[in-house]
């Protein structure tokens, strides 16, 4: 469910790198005008690499830090990886764990799975937003494939064996199967369709939240909101079709109203807004360092493309991701 | 205007079938001893001691004697008898008895005869109703235009007694069974069932002491528990909503006995809901998974109480829960809450595979037992989210349970015999070890 043990380093993914500093970006500005990043905590799936850990503890000023650990690393290793001594690993699955943390304080929550999505995804939206307080900030990236073969409970339904079977997306009536009334009443023939899943997916979320917040209220009278502001899709180069959501929890009193993040291209402003796509171009140092000192020149960015030096839509791609994007290059020590 | 009216009261047949079907013939007993519990907490809240209902089944029919206060003779007049209860009609507190019903559709339902005879104070009265001479009896009226009409009479006559029974309380009969309930009644299964039914849906008036005999036998409470111990805690919150004060514990209870897990609902203490494993108390409903035998342990508690009983979200029958009530849909968001805690730690028992078994088992026998009246009792320190501590469990031993898989093949037994001298192993599971290693080691697969 967490990150994986067995895929090499986690922290030179570039789309997923790219992901995090736009996280970073927006909730530099989130926090500093909504609280303090020492008032609040990050929960997160550190893995070994514990990059968003590393991130946040260092640029956001959050000490108090919880990493879930669902895999079967020793803890030996999990400790000797461990950068700073702030963050407290829990071992278990995320619907393990959750449960028995405070949420009561505010909270940055990136539930970041690997696998696709499931039914305790859902459960742990329900433990986080029945409790966390205004101000919280709740992330969930999943592998957006809504596919038969990624669920073995519909094995007996269909031809499981063949691989065109597997591959097929779910039918809405299997949807239903595998998440009942998670499902919203009335949903496209194409719904799980590699075009659409993302957006089932969001509606689907968008649903879940809403109700835990309208039973939160109905059970303790608190009045809060949720205000959605990463709806993004990715690809990295022959890996899993990702899919990010994610927002702000508010009230009357805590709340987005005098934080300024409209400017960032990558926040969505409107829940109807399209999902924004990461894609991070294959460029060489040196054609990136070229596109950085050119681009926004039209004469010069037509020049490089009729060169065929970059073509354009790598050029548009990169313009978008250009400030979060890495830069890795190889050092020997 | 008149001749554009048309007629729509019910018939009484019709209205006696209509409200005797959806009641068991259990849930129709238990009906009438709802009134003698309801008798007898008026007189004492605290304790039941001094109170008994005796109870005689046989296929000649049924008797049920208490010695819990009976009813006035005014209260008989003005709504024990009516159908429904009147807007007007007093509060009895704490109790269970909200529609008005209870009474004369288990009556109804049994026989074609009943005597209720009840003694309160100086009062000493009885009704007999025949229910085939009731459900004939008509009375004339004058329509507007002053013509005489002959309507239903759904009165019913009630007599004095000049005698004095030895303690205040109420005597019910039945007599001329209806045929289903003759032939229930001379069963012995059903009696089992009765009395299961009682000791279940009735055991905190048991425990406060009332005395429940059914043909001669004393009836033991019999109520789930949950288990605790200095590490462990249940879940725990309490609050009020609308009127109703709400309680829920919940947290492990024995292994071993897939009926007994579940949600109890407790409306005035009368238990209306019992195990229940269903969508009604969140089960399946909006991710929370289904019931499943990894849930065997789970035990919740909801207790609701409420001085106005029409404020508890009771059906007619007792027995379910009104689930579209405000009340309800107030309450279940925190019953939701504690199940999702409890239950994912049920989830981490079933990662110890094998050891599961063993692992809850040692719980059930080493944890100390609440009974009802302790579980209703309970009152921690920590309330709600981090009150549930649920016992240690080894997570890293879990984690790396789960990331093995269990392989498993039919083989000749002849043949496994040769492979595993062969192999120099001595077990069939080792055998497989090795036969496994061997396969990943000629194919080469150590390293993908």
């Amino acid at each position: 469910m967490n990150k994986s043990a067995t895929t090499i380093n986690y922290e030179i993914r570039p789309c997923k790198f790219v992901e995090r500093r736009m996280f970073l970006a927006s909730l530099s500005r989130i926090l500093g005008a909504v609280k303090q990043g020492k008032n609040y905590q990050y929960i997160g799936f550190g893995g070994c690499s514990f990059t968003d850990f590393k991130l946040f503890h260092r640029e956001l000023q959050i000490d108090k830090m919880i990493s879930i650990e669902g895999d079967d690393y020793s803890n030996s290793k999990l400790d000797y990886n461990k950068p700073f001594n702030c963050i407290d690993i829990r071992r278990g699955q995320s619907y393990e764990v959750l449960p028995k943390l405070d949420l009561s304080i505010p909270s940055i929550i990136w539930l970041d799975y690997d696998g696709v999505l499931r039914n305790y995804m859902f459960t742990d939206i329900e433990t986080i937003f029945y409790t966390v307080p205004a101000g919280s900030i709740f992330i969930l990236s999943c592998n957006r494939e809504l596919k038969r073969g990624n669920y073995a409970e519909l094995d007996d339904t269909y031809d499981s064996k063949k691989n065109t079977e597997r591959n097929q997306p779910l039918t809405p009536k299997e949807l239903k199967a595998v998440f009942n009334d998670l499902v919203p009443f009335k949903i496209d023939k194409d719904a799980c369709s590699s075009e659409k899943s993302f957006d089932t997916i969001k509606t689907m979320l968008d649903k879940k939240i809403n109700c835990v917040l309208k039973d939160r209220f109905q059970s303790k009278g608190d009045v809060l909101n949720f205000e959605l502001l990463y709806n993004i899709k990715y690809q990295e180069k022959g890996g899993a079709k990702m899919y990010t959501y994610g927002g702000f929890i508010y009230n009357e009193t805590t709340n987005l109203k005098s934080v300024y993040i409209n400017d960032f291209d990558f926040i969505t402003k409107n829940n109807n807004d399209p999902v924004y796509t990461i894609d991070v171009p294959v460029l060489t140092h040196k054609e990136a360092l070229l596109l950085n000192q050119y681009m926004f020149n039209e004469e010069r960015e037509k020049i490089i493309i009729e060169k065929k030096i970059v073509s354009e839509k790598d050029l548009i791609n990169y313009k978008k991701i250009y400030k979060y994007c890495p830069s890795f290059h190889d050092v020997r020590f | 205007m008149a001749n554009n009216t048309i007629d729509g009261n019910p018939t009484k047949k019709f209205f006696i079938e209509m409200i005797t079907r959806d009641i068991s013939i259990e849930d129709a007993i238990i009906d009438l001893l709802d009134n003698s519990i309801d008798g007898a907490t008026q007189i004492n809240k605290e304790s039941l001691e001094n109170f008994y209902v005796n109870i005689k089944i046989d296929e000649n029919g049924l008797l049920i004697e208490d010695n819990c206060g009976g009813f006035s003779l005014l209260r008989a007049q003005k709504y024990a008898f009516r159908f429904g209860r009147p807007e007007k009609a007093p509060t009895i507190e704490n109790s269970v008895g909200r529609f008005g019903i209870g009474m004369k559709r288990a009556l109804f339902k049994m026989g074609k005869k009943f005597t209720v005879e009840s003694q309160k104070e100086n009062e000493h009265f009885c009704v007999n109703v025949n229910v085939d001479d009731w459900c004939q009896k008509e009375k004339t009226i004058q329509d507007s235009d002053g013509k005489s009409i002959k309507v239903d009479d759904w009165s019913f006559e009630y007599e004095t007694i000049n005698s004095t029974l030895s303690e205040d309380g109420t005597i019910i009969k039945v007599e001329e069974l209806n045929d289903d309930v003759r032939i229930l009644f001379g069963n012995d299964g059903f009696l089992s069932r009765l009395s299961s039914c009682i000791t279940k849906m009735l055991c905190f008036s048991i425990v406060k002491g009332l005395k429940i005999k059914l043909n001669g036998e004393l009836l033991e409470e019999n109520s789930p528990e949950l288990l605790i111990s200095q590490e462990s805690k249940p879940y725990f919150i309490k609050g009020t909503v609308d009127d109703v004060n709400y309680k829920i514990v919940a947290g492990l209870g024995k292994t071993g006995e897939p009926k007994l897990s579940g949600w109890y609902v407790f409306c005035n203490n009368r238990l209306v809901l019992e195990g229940d494993q269903s969508y009604l108390t969140g089960w399946g409903v909006n991710s929370i998974p289904k019931w499943h035998i990894d849930f065997v342990m789970f035990r919740g508690f909801v207790f609701l109480d409420s001085i106005e009983t029409s404020k508890l979200p009771l059906t007619t029958t007792k027995k379910g829960l009104d689930a579209s009530s405000t009340v309800y849909r107030k309450v279940l968001p925190h019953m939701r809450n504690g199940m999702i805690k409890v239950t994912s730690f049920l989830k981490s028992i079933t990662g110890l595979k094998e050891e599961a078994k063993d692992y809850r088992r040692m719980i059930t026998d080493t944890y100390d037992k609440m009974n009802i009246e302790e579980i209703r009792l309970y009152s921690p320190e920590i309330v709600g989210e981090m009150s549930f501590t649920p016992p240690t469990l080894d997570m890293n031993k879990i984690a790396e349970k789960r990331n093995n898989v269990r392989v498993a093949y039919d083989v000749n037994k002849k043949t496994a015999e040769v492979a595993k001298r062969n192999a120099e192993v001595s077990s069939y599971k080792d055998l497989g070890i090795t036969t496994f290693n061997y396969y990943i080691r000629m194919e080469d697969l150590d390293n993908e």
